[in-house]
């Protein structure tokens, strides 16, 4: 079915931050660093404040002199709303001015002199880690107890976790296998361009922003300004995790401070590669199996560029730790990284990262060692699929696994067993591969209720839904209302949601990680069958009637024999509108059989595969992919349709990081794809047909038995071209992108 | 500058400084905002609309340079609250997610069908290449051009796409 | 955007006044596709913006005497478009279809793709492969410049201040006298992602055949692989009176590809580029001969 939103979207008239207006509001413009690390000597904004139209300008002078946090952070408390006394990437904030039109901003902001001293950058990982090298922090600020930074390093966490003994592992082991991986950082590329307003009134903060973390913004924000904070996250053009932290909203509301009205601030599509990157990826992964392909031990090490704040890259790297050695049985694993600091854009989770690049690192390997011991790639991976009941290096019992059902049903999608119809000549070459992947979502180390959702019934008899999770294209809104809908027993008409307005909404934790659907879900269901509670009790009373004999129909309460009582009639009549809190509890403990208690690591595991044909010009090195299929288990679908739209999307956005996206930096630190003429993206052109299946298993304890699945469909894709490269022709890439000259090169050399 | 330019079938004159671009005008002065903002250089195709009839983007172009021309914005293809069918198709066929491009990519639609009633899906994908999305990996975009060039040559009744 | 000051002549001689009067000051915009992106970008920072797109002298296209005469607004997507340049200008129509996407096509005029003076566009390479020459007008002279000469360097051309492009010249190409014989020209590009990011190669082929099969004219230019559009002389010459195999045919493409002139970039390094100029020249050069009516196994 449709979202409730589709008419309002495809007439134009769905409002996103930057069609927002507010009285009396300025436009605000960032000047930002031209090094990539620098110190900042002196900045001169006197010739900028006098220009025509600018309302203020501020720079780190006035951060001090308001007395207000001049630095901010989720996890990591290390991003300065203005830069302090260095730059860490060309692109960093240096001061921002407010005039009353945008262009004016943009005028004045060349007019501001900043002198730099510059220092040596760091420009990626093995630079940052190299002796001697250049620190990007001096002094590390961990908030998130789990970090651990590595002092006088860059490394600003280094995690590992184990189960077995590897090392044995390996020595019981037929043949053991070790390769290396790597993977550029690429944007997001969400069309809706990171926007916010920030106003200030009556000593109190309202800011509309499309951060998909409304509730840490507004926590922030309150820490930083010590007031009252509002925040109201409209519909969102996509972020993809380039909006699943704020960057922009507590500067903004420092210059409105500043201004003493409503200032706007919209980036450009250049200065979105500039606020949040997909980190760049290193990685070795040692297998060991046994001859017949059983998987025996697996040690993963890989690095993660954090760039020059580690606003949330840090945490990502932590999590992914969980699901680097993948979705098989393996007794021995070790998995171990370092998240560092560069001279790079701030990183930002993307659409499943790291899972992607583990993914691709573990899967590619695998084919590699079919083909080595002579075991077609599918039946390899059958022979090693985690099953009900495995134990995860987590330590977590896993339950609704299906994986090898996603496997079977992904591979069927591109005829798996039968060879690729000839390409219409020679020099083109054609294959098919397949992958699997395992995924977990966030989960508190400890048990607590993270998610809110109310549910109150009106005096115009419509039952409100309120919800804090963002409306980022998901269909959120949707898949509450039905959830509302059903958990109520009343038709969809009745139902009216408002979503991400800190004001009006329970707290939630954040819009990201494939989350939502479960535990939204489960508090809509609570506060629905709490209201349904309440709303009896009421027409109890008011029908003297027994609330045992009462149910809720399509227009009111109904009782077996008798009327029914409306419900706006029902309020008026009861005084007021009801109300009710749902929650949903999830993390805490769990006792394994042997005694052992473990912290729960995932609250549900998704499990997905993708099957992918590709089609390889030896005269070119291109690589087109041809059709792909995918299965995800979803639990239970709530809106088919719409899991469908959601894996087709996730398969053909990480598309472009597979075959050409990246992200290029000069030796001097500047980016070369700065601009999307140079930073290609998908397009229909490029896109393959997709055969997206849904594996459905209800999962105990989800919504109507729903898990998420927001991020599976990008996880498995780079793997499954790589393998359908592998299998067309012989060489095994293991990087993205496949840059046609790269596969050339590759052919050649064979 | 003086200029006078159509939008949507209405006629209205605006004093603008020769330096806005027609997509500022259409959001900042008109009030249009279902015409969105992305690369700024012609690319993305968020930006489309319709000048005398063909798709452009708003983005590169003056909006002196549109002065006298005729303007259709998204805003401008619904008759009243009845959808226009390939806005219509766009929801049965899941042609959309987050919605931004959609605007664009509906009336890029609009231009393709006014001149190619029936396409093939290689002129579909040829003339759509060049609009951006993001969230849908293009599927159920394609099969709303699709079934929108089908409802408007009448084979299936508006409605029912 | 910075404020600029801006006109809008509607003759040509009003064109070429105001243009005079602000010399280096003043940015010439037809279409706008590039023009108003490089402005809103701050690239360009022009003080004046003279719009020549109501200039009736330099609109409408047409054939005849053997000449095809495009005027300089007209638009890429109306040479795709036009059913008598696709019949007999079929490599200019063929190009014009290649460039960027529908929205730009339907503003870019061919005058704009030109001047622009972009090493990686597609019309110069097919405009010279057909010996096109711009008409380039001031107040004070009018002259002719073979397009082949026209280009100077990554966006540096022949224009000088105060001129304008007026009018693009296509020669028809000589039909075949000969029963069997035939012209055909054939652009093909290799990009990386989507077609409107720039491409790693273009080449434009021309070649025309007697009834023998016999080449007796071939002409072979490169965008993209180079400052300018590189015309392959010597490539072409290999074909000269020959009746091309496959053998031949490589041999074109391998010379062809040691005249491109690359640098090293996003797109890849100069092996690659002179790889994908052979390539490119080999799978055109192979395509004009078939629609020439000579098919090579
Ligand atoms: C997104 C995008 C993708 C593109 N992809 C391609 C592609 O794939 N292939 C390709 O070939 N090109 C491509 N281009 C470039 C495109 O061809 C040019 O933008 C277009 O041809 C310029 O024409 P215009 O009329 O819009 O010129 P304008 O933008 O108006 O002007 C461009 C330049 O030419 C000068 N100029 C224009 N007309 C005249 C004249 N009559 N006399 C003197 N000077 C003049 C202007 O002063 C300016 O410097 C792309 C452009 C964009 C924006």
């Amino acid at each position: 079915m449709p979202t409730l939103e589709a008419a309002e979207k495809v007439t134009g008239a769905t409002r996103y931050v930057g069609d927002l207006l507010v009285p009396n509001m300025a436009h605000a413009k960032v000047l930002r660093s031209p090094l990539p690390h620098a110190r900042v000597l002196s900045i001169d904004a006197a010739e900028a404040r006098a220009a025509p139209g600018v309302v203020c300008v501020l720079t780190r002078d006035e951060v001090r002199a308001a007395g207000i946090e001049p630095v901010y952070g989720f996890v990591y408390r290390d991003a300065p709303l203005v830069a302090l006394d260095k730059v860490r990437y060309q692109g960093d904030i240096v001061a921002v001015v407010v005039a009353e039109d945008a262009a004016a901003a943009e005028a004045a902001a060349e007019l501001i002199e900043v002198d730099y001293e510059e220092l040596p950058a760091v420009m990626d990982v093995e630079a940052a880690l190299a002796d001697g090298a250049p620190l990007v922090h001096e002094s590390f600020s961990p908030i998130a107890p789990e970090l651990r930074p590595i002092e006088g390093t860059n490394v600003c966490h280094r995690a590992h976790i184990a189960r077995g003994d590897v090392e044995a592992g390996f020595r019981e082991a037929y043949r053991v296998y070790e390769d290396t991986f790597t993977a550029p950082p690429v944007q997001h590329c969400a069309l809706d361009l990171h926007a916010c307003i920030a106003s200030i009134e009556d000593g109190a903060i309202t800011v509309w922003t499309n951060c998909q973390s409304p509730f840490p913004l507004q926590r922030e924000l309150q820490r930083i300004f010590k007031m009252d904070a509002r925040v109201i996250v409209p519909y969102v053009g996509g972020g993809f995790g380039s909006k699943s932290r704020d960057r922009l909203e507590c500067v903004v509301t420092a210059a409105a401070q500043l201004a003493g009205r409503p200032v706007r601030l919209v980036l450009t599509q250049e200065e979105t590669f500039q606020t949040f990157i997909r980190p760049a990826y290193h990685g070795t992964i040692k297998t060991g199996v046994r001859a017949d392909g059983t998987i025996v031990a697996r040690h993963v090490r890989f690095t993660i560029d954090v760039g020059g704040y580690a606003i949330s890259g840090a945490r990502s790297a932590n999590n992914t730790l969980k699901v680097a050695t993948g979705p098989y049985r393996i007794p021995n694993v070790l998995v171990e990284c370092d998240a560092v600091y560069t001279n790079k854009p701030p990183s930002a989770p993307y659409r499943g990262l790291p899972t992607t690049q583990h993914t691709m690192a573990y899967e590619t390997q695998l084919d590699r060692i079919a083909r080595d011991l002579g075991i077609d790639p599918v039946e390899l991976r059958m022979r090693n699929l985690v099953v009900d009941g495995d134990v995860h290096i987590t330590g977590d019992l896993l339950r609704s696994t299906h994986a090898k059902e996603c496997l079977e049903a992904a591979a069927a999608g591109i005829d798996w067993g039968t060879p690729s119809t000839p390409p219409e000549t020679p020099s083109k070459l054609r294959g098919k591969g397949v992958s699997c992947t395992i995924k977990y979502t966030l989960t508190p180390p400890t048990r607590m209720s993270e998610n809110g959702a109310a549910i109150s019934l009106g005096e115009d008899g419509i039952f409100e839904v309120r919800i804090g999770t963002v409306n980022i294209g998901q269909g959120s809104d949707t898949t509450m209302a039905q959830f509302a809908a059903d958990g109520l027993g009343v038709g969809l008409e009745r139902i009216r949601v408002v979503h991400s307005d800190t004001a009006l909404v329970p707290v939630d934790s954040s819009t990201t990680a494939s989350r939502s659907t479960y535990h939204m879900g489960n508090a809509v269901l609570d506060a629905a069958s709490k209201l349904t509670a309440e709303t009896l009790a009421v027409a109890s009373h008011l029908l003297e009637r027994d609330a045992g004999d009462l149910a809720l129909g399509p227009d009111g309460v109904e009782a077996p024999d008798g009327p029914t009582l409306a419900y706006d009639e029902l309020v008026r009549r009861s005084g007021g509108p009801l109300s009710a809190l749902g929650e949903c509890v999830v993390g805490g403990t769990y006792t394994a059989p042997d005694g052992t208690e473990y912290p729960i690591a995932s609250t549900f595991w998704s499990f997905a595969s993708a099957a992918a044909e590709v089609e390889v010009d030896t005269d070119t090195g291109e690589v087109r992919v041809l059709r792909m299929g995918a299965a995800s288990n979803v639990g239970k679908a709530v809106n088919p349709d719409s899991v469908r739209t959601q894996l087709e999307g996730g398969l053909g956005m990480e598309l472009g990081p597979t075959l050409f996206e990246r992200l290029v930096w000069d030796e001097g630190g500047q980016l070369l794809t700065a601009a999307l003429m140079d930073y290609p993206l998908p397009t229909m052109e490029t896109s393959p047909t997709y055969r997206p299946e849904i594996v459905e298993h209800p999962f105990e304890g989800g919504p109507f038995g729903a898990k998420g699945m927001g991020e599976i469909g990008s996880v498995i894709t780079p793997a499954a071209v790589l393998n359908a490269v592998y299998d067309a022709t012989g060489v095994m890439f293991h990087e993205v992108p496949l840059l046609p000259h790269k596969v050339l090169e590759a052919l050649e050399a064979l | 500058m003086k200029i006078t330019i159509s939008i949507n079938g209405k006629r209205e004159q605006r004093e603008i400084e020769p330096s806005r671009t027609l997509l500022e005008l259409v959001r900042e002065d008109f009030g249009l905002t279902g015409t969105k903002a992305y690369c700024h250089s012609g690319i993305c195709g968020a930006c489309t609309v319709l000048l005398d009839g063909a798709a452009v983007s708003s983005c590169s172009l003056l909006a002196a340079q549109a002065d006298g021309a005729d303007v259709t914005t998204i805003e401008g293809l619904a008759a009243g609250t009845t959808l226009h069918p390939i806005q219509q198709a766009f929801i049965d066929h899941f042609g959309f997610q987050c919605g931004y491009c959609t605007p664009g990519m509906v009336l890029l639609t609009k231009a393709l069908l006014d001149e190619v009633p029936e396409p093939t899906r290689e002129e579909i994908v040829r003339y759509m290449g060049g609009n951006i999305c993001r969230c849908t990996g293009y599927a159920g975009i394609l099969a709303s051009v699709e079934a929108a060039a089908k409802a408007l040559s009448g084979e299936i009744p508006a409605g029912e796409t | 955007m910075r404020p600029f000051e801006y006109l809008r002549p509607t003759t040509l001689a009003e064109a070429t006044d105001v243009l005079a009067e602000h010399g280096d000051d003043a940015l010439v915009i037809a279409g706008g596709t590039a023009a108003v992106v490089m402005m809103t970008l701050g690239v360009l920072r022009p003080g004046t913006v003279v719009d020549v797109g109501r200039v009736p002298e330099l609109g409408g296209s047409r054939a005849d005497g053997g000449v095809l005469r495009l005027g300089a607004l007209t638009t890429i997507r109306s040479i795709e478009r036009d059913p008598a340049i696709a019949q007999t200008y079929g490599l200019l129509a063929e190009a014009a279809s290649q460039v960027a996407n529908v929205r730009v096509r339907n503003r870019a005029t061919v005058g704009g793709s030109v001047c622009y003076g972009e090493p990686q566009t597609d019309m110069p390479p097919a405009l010279i492969a057909m010996g096109a020459s711009a008409t380039l007008v001031s107040s004070s002279s009018t002259r002719t410049v073979p397009l082949a000469d026209f280009f100077e360097g990554p966006y540096e051309t022949a224009l000088e201040p105060g001129e304008l492009l007026s009018e693009i010249t296509v020669p028809q190409p000589e039909p075949g006298s000969e029963p069997g014989a035939g012209t055909g020209g054939c652009h093909m590009k290799f990009t990386i992602g989507s077609p409107e990011n720039k491409p790693v190669a273009n080449a434009s082929v021309l070649v025309r055949l007697d009834g023998a099969g016999r080449c007796v004219e071939a002409r072979i230019v490169l965008g993209a692989l180079g400052p300018v559009p590189v015309v392959a002389v010597d490539a072409a010459a290999l074909l000269d009176g020959e009746v091309p195999d496959a053998k031949l045919i490589a041999e074109v493409a391998s010379r062809a590809g040691d005249a491109a002139d690359p640098a090293d970039d996003l797109r890849g390094p100069v092996w690659y580029k002179r790889r994908i100029a052979r390539v490119l020249v080999e799978r055109a050069l192979r395509c004009a001969l078939r629609k020439a009516g000579h098919e090579v196994p």
